[in-house]
């Protein structure tokens, strides 16, 4: 058989901010629950101390807000297309939301058509900049407590903690559906390989996108 | 709660000779630090990293003369300290007699007790790294000794012993101001749910710098009693979830017909 058509769903672009944010994410966590809890005591020595590790989730803080920033200088065109798209709902992205729990267990269920990002992306592409807004400025207001008044100092504590609990307790479901969720795998490899997807996956999977690129049979 | 231990501040006595805020210097081997003149006689205008307690100076002019207060400023000493609870590294603890210590071996500097005290008391020291508070001289109180501020007052101004006997004596010195001081009241009884400092003030607390009623914040309350025991169990929440579903559609077999026999990992 001959090598299947394979098409581009991820930018080269958009797979460097994935990449390096899911780098920063990983080590801010583990950094980051040093400070939060007793429980994680036996993690500082990895980190040089508590000390090592709030120099390394401070280094990595920067990174992790500077990481976007390039992104949408570099690229804002695709950023806001991407942001263009994510914003775009209708009735088969309520639809997919609503099936989706089913779909989450293993009930077979027909998913309407969509887009090159599914409704379940497009929740996670506001989300997650979302959360990781809120989680960069709280601690923007944290490192730099003295600059601000007491009572949003106060604020940025439980705000911060309520935003990365809220974001991995996503990342979660996002790792799993992005990865080992069956049907999954074609868009692991778009995120974490090349960025190409098999054209029958794409048509299953993302029939608008697919019709839009390939056109219509 | 047993019995604590403090010491009444009457501000009524207080000189401000500044002799408590020497002594507190020498016991704890803090170094000197330059101040600048402001055109105040309160000459250490705050508490630093190396400055545990001070004397602030408070000028009104009332009734066509100059009256002049004098507030000790130190860790009050919570029955219930807020900054004991938000404190990651369980660094600081009460002693038998309720004193509030630190261990400045766990203290790793993250200031979170700076921001959650309702009397804005711990100070970062950025040459240790550490933040830093009065201790009520709780090494010297287990010897038998006074504090060095209480043992350095000459006028009487600083007393030290149980709360409770304290408290009595500082209700009996406002009723005998209260007719010259209308306002004369004791700080520190209820204040944050208590101290173990205490204060008789001639005055509204707000004259001397204080607030009336300082509250631990709701956000660092919910901060403390909500957000950090519970919502981490939503991680493990949604892990268990995908887990969950990780065997659920294999059993189900869902992936071979609704992908149409296409592979699971691509």
């Amino acid at each position: 058989m001959a090598e299947e058509k394979r098409i581009l769903k991820c930018s080269t672009g958009a797979r460097m901010v994935h990449w390096s944010h899911t780098i920063c994410w990983f080590i801010l966590l583990l950094t980051g629950l040093v400070m939060f809890s007793g429980w994680f005591d036996w993690l500082k020595p990895v980190f040089g101390g508590t000390n090592g590790a709030n120099l390394i989730h401070r280094i990595f803080a920067l990174v992790f807000v500077a990481v976007p920033l390039i992104g949408l200088v570099l690229k804002p065109r695709s950023f806001i297309g991407w942001m263009k798209e994510a914003a775009k709902w209708g009735k088969d992205e309520i639809k997919f939301m609503m099936m989706f729990p089913l779909d989450f267990i293993g009930i077979k269920v027909h998913m309407p058509p969509q887009d090159r990002i599914n409704a379940g992306q497009k929740f996670n592409s506001f989300f997650f900049p979302i959360i990781g807004f809120f989680i960069a400025l709280s601690g923007f207001v944290m490192w730099f407590a003295e600059s601000f008044p007491l009572w949003m100092v106060r604020l940025a504590y439980p705000v911060h903690d309520i935003c990365w609990i809220l974001g991995t307790a996503q990342l979660c479901f996002h790792a799993y559906l992005g990865s080992l969720h069956p049907g999954s795998g074609e868009a692991f490899w778009a995120m974490f390989g090349d960025g190409k997807v098999r054209a029958s996956w794409a048509k299953h999977h993302h029939t608008k996108w697919y019709e839009q690129v390939c056109g219509k049979e | 709660m047993a019995k604590t231990k403090g010491y009444l501040v009457d501000t009524t006595k207080c000189i401000a000779c500044r002799g408590c805020v020497v002594a507190c210097k020498q016991w704890n081997q803090l170094p000197a630090e330059q101040t600048r003149f402001t055109g105040s006689y309160q000459t250490v205008p705050d508490l630093t990293g190396n400055t545990f307690t001070i004397i602030s100076f408070h000028e009104y002019e009332e009734d066509g003369r100059i009256r002049w207060y004098f507030a000790k400023r130190q860790c009050m000493h919570c029955l219930e300290p807020v900054c004991m609870k938000v404190c990651p590294q369980k660094a600081i603890s009460i002693t038998d007699t309720g004193a509030v210590v630190r261990d400045n071996d766990k203290c790793v500097g993250c200031q979170y007790c700076a921001a959650a005290c309702p009397f804005h008391i711990p100070r970062y020291n950025p040459t240790t790294d550490k933040e830093t508070k009065c201790s009520l001289c709780a090494e010297r109180t287990a010897e038998g000794d006074l504090p060095a501020c209480v043992k350095a007052c000459i006028t009487g101004a600083l007393e030290y012993g149980n709360r409770d006997e304290l408290l009595a004596k500082a209700k009996e010195r406002v009723n005998n101001l209260i007719g010259d001081y209308p306002n004369a009241n004791v700080y520190g009884e209820t204040q944050a749910g208590g101290t173990n400092i205490l204060y008789v003030l001639a005055d509204v607390p707000g004259k001397y710098g204080f607030e009336e009623d300082p509250k631990v914040s709701t956000a660092i309350t919910a901060w403390q009693n909500v957000i950090k025991p519970y919502f981490p169990w939503l991680i493990a929440l949604t892990a268990a979830g995908s887990i969950f579903s990780f065997f659920s559609t294999r059993l189900l077999k869902v992936g071979k017909e609704a992908h149409e026999g296409e592979s699971l990992h691509g």
